[in-house]
Order: C-alpha cells, then structure tokens, then sequence
C-alpha cells in the first residue's frame, strides 16, 4: 500500500515535472533548497492565487512541482525503512 | 535503498538545475534519474507481489519466514552444496545477466546520469577556463590516487568474494567481501580527510562553479559508496548465514555489479574532475 501511494506521488511529480519544462518554469526560481529564501515563494499563495495558476504561473509550477518532489523523498525514505525492517 | 538513493540524488539534480539556470545537460539527468526512480519503484512493487498458482490462498509472513528460514537452514546444513530446488526453482534464463536485469538498467541509467553531470562539466570548463584551473590546483591529488587505488583494489577483493563464492568456498568469499567492504569504509574515510580540508579553506558548494560541481558530483559518488557498503554488509551477513550458494547468487551478484558501477562512476570522475586541465 505505502509503495503504491508512492508510485501515485512519483508519477504526479513526473507529470508535474513535464508541465515544469513544458512551460520553462525551471527558471522562475533559481534558489536552493528554498525559493527565494522560504519554502513558499512570495505570491504564490497570495490572494491572487486560483488553482488555475498552479497550471500556468511558471513559479507557482515549479512550487508544486518541488513540494511533490519532497512528498516524493520522504515516502521513499519511508518506503526503505519499512523495507528494511520487514527484513529487506 | 537504491530508490531511497536515487529520490535523494534527482533532488539535488533538480536543486543544481535551478540554480545553474537549467543547463540541457543537467536537465536530461534530471529527467533520465526522474525514470530511474518509476522504474526502481515498479521493480519494488513486482518484487513485492506475492508469487503463488492462481487459486491457492496467499500465503502469510510467517510461513514465508519459515520457509526462508528452512531454506537457510538446508544451505547451512548441506555445507557447500546448493539444495537442487534453488537450481530448478531460481535458476534465471540463460539470457539473463549477472546480477539481473534491473541492477543493469540501474547502471546504465546511473552512467547516462553521471555522463550528462560531467559533460556539463566539461561545458562549463569551457566557459570558465580560469576557475576550473584554479579548482583543480586546489584538489588534493595523493589523496585522489589514493582513493582510486583503494576503490580499485575493493573492486578486485569483491571479484574474488564473488568467484569464492562459485568454487563453494563460503568461508574464503566472507574474507574477501570483507575486504571489499573495509576498502569502502577507507574510501569514505579519506574522502571525509578530504571534504573536511575543502571546507577548512572555505572552499564549499557555493564557493564557485568548479566546488559547485565537485561538491555535487563527488558527493552523489560518495553517497553510492556508502549505499554499497550497506549492501555488501547485508550481503555478508547472509553469506555467512548459508543463504546463498553457488547457485543461488543473484542477489550476491547484483551486489558485486553495484559495487563494481561505484569503481567505473569514480574512474569516470577521477580524470575528468581532478586530472584533465
């Protein structure tokens, strides 16, 4: 069960991950593990913010696709230790 | 651990993507590494699918760990001499690899990973003659040849392990793995001489583009070594244990070619980060 929660969140991040070079947002936020200093880039969830631009706004894609990416991480560390400890 | 390793290595491509303003190089690791984490998490989910004849009830943990354990108890007991099921029942197609094929498709996507990071390097080098000049010259090169002769001769001892292993001597291929897992252990030892150094002259991830990329390449390679060593050392435990035998080697192998694609990624990384002006 944990592993197939992880492949739906693995193959949203890559989907995510097409919509991120489709649009070119890679280069909305050139920062590091944060975005601009923080873990929420400033605007993006702002009160101009619809679901539509998590679709079109190239920062707000890339912050999407970046919070996948660490949901991604820690089910995959989750997903080792609990492979791990049933014995490998 | 292998997708725990590669979840972990496709953040830190992505982090490098962004903040090298999407070099096409890295971008095609990151998307090439992106398909090694599906592809490592479908061969999870395969391997963790329950195998048994269509209409018998499923079987619980406690008779598959019974049955393994017996399993290891007959290795053990036999001494040297596979039980004929682990021939006839896990006996791979002759077509198959050394090791399987999902270690295989590891390497080579690893290697595409590993080639687009040093091409880019190589690009960049190009851009900024200057600094990459000046990075190497600042590299500590004994301890760098050290490490390739410490890496290669721990490729070496697990070859041996590996091939004790098929002429039956347990005790012999538990030396060597040994062996091959203190070379690991020196490996990391040195490099951590070495990276304390780095950070010592201030010389970290943000100091320029060279120490970008050599914080970057050589820590994904260290983090392999460590993920292998872990490996070997779980390998070794069950070599020990009796529970592979010279017919049942798969995992034993897998593990050797893991090890053996941390060599090729360092002999890669060696010339091209430390060597070539």
């Amino acid at each position: 069960v944990a592993a197939l929660s992880l492949l739906s969140v693995v193959s949203l991040t890559l989907l995510w991950g097409a919509l991120t070079a489709g649009l070119r947002a890679g280069r909305a936020c050139p920062t590091f593990p944060g975005m601009f200093g923080g873990l929420v880039p400033p605007g993006v969830l702002g009160a101009g913010a619809s679901i539509a631009s998590f679709l079109q706004e190239p920062l707000a894609v890339q912050f999407v696709h970046r919070s996948l990416a660490w949901t991604t991480a820690a089910g995959a560390l989750a997903v080792c230790a609990v492979c791990w400890g049933a014995g490998g | 651990v292998l997708l725990a390793l590669a979840v972990v290595l496709q953040i830190s491509l992505g982090g490098l993507v962004v903040t090298m303003g999407v070099p096409i190089a890295l971008a095609s690791a990151h998307q090439a590494n992106g398909a090694l984490v599906l592809v490592l998490l479908v061969a999870l989910l395969h391997a963790a699918r329950p195998s048994r004849p269509a209409g018998s009830a499923p079987p619980d943990m406690t008779t598959v760990m019974a049955d393994r354990s017996r399993r290891s108890t007959v290795s053990g007991m036999a001494g040297n001499v596979a039980p004929a099921s682990d021939a006839a029942g896990e006996g791979a197609s002759s077509l198959e690899p050394p090791g399987g094929v999902l270690v295989w498709l590891v390497i080579f996507i690893e290697l595409l990973t590993f080639a687009a990071g040093l091409l880019s390097f190589a690009v960049s080098r190009n851009g900024e003659p200057a600094v990459f000049a000046a990075g190497r010259g600042a590299l500590n090169q004994p301890l760098a040849l050290a490490n390739t002769i410490v890496l290669l001769t721990g490729g070496w001892t697990m070859a041996n392990g590996l091939a004790s292993l098929r002429r039956c001597s347990v005790e012999a291929s538990g030396r060597w793995m040994m062996g091959a897992i203190a070379c690991g252990g020196l490996f990391l030892a040195l490099k951590s001489v070495e990276y304390a150094d780095k950070l010592r002259h201030g010389l970290d991830l943000h100091h320029d583009t060279f120490f970008t990329f050599y914080w970057l390449l050589t820590g994904f390679h260290v983090l392999h070594v460590l993920a292998a060593v872990a490996i070997l050392g779980a390998l070794l435990r069950g070599v020990r244990a009796g529970r592979y035998t010279s017919r049942d080697l798969l995992d034993v192998e897998s593990g050797a070619a893991f090890w053996h694609l941390c060599d090729l990624i360092w002999l890669l990384l060696y010339p091209t980060v430390y060597l070539l002006a």
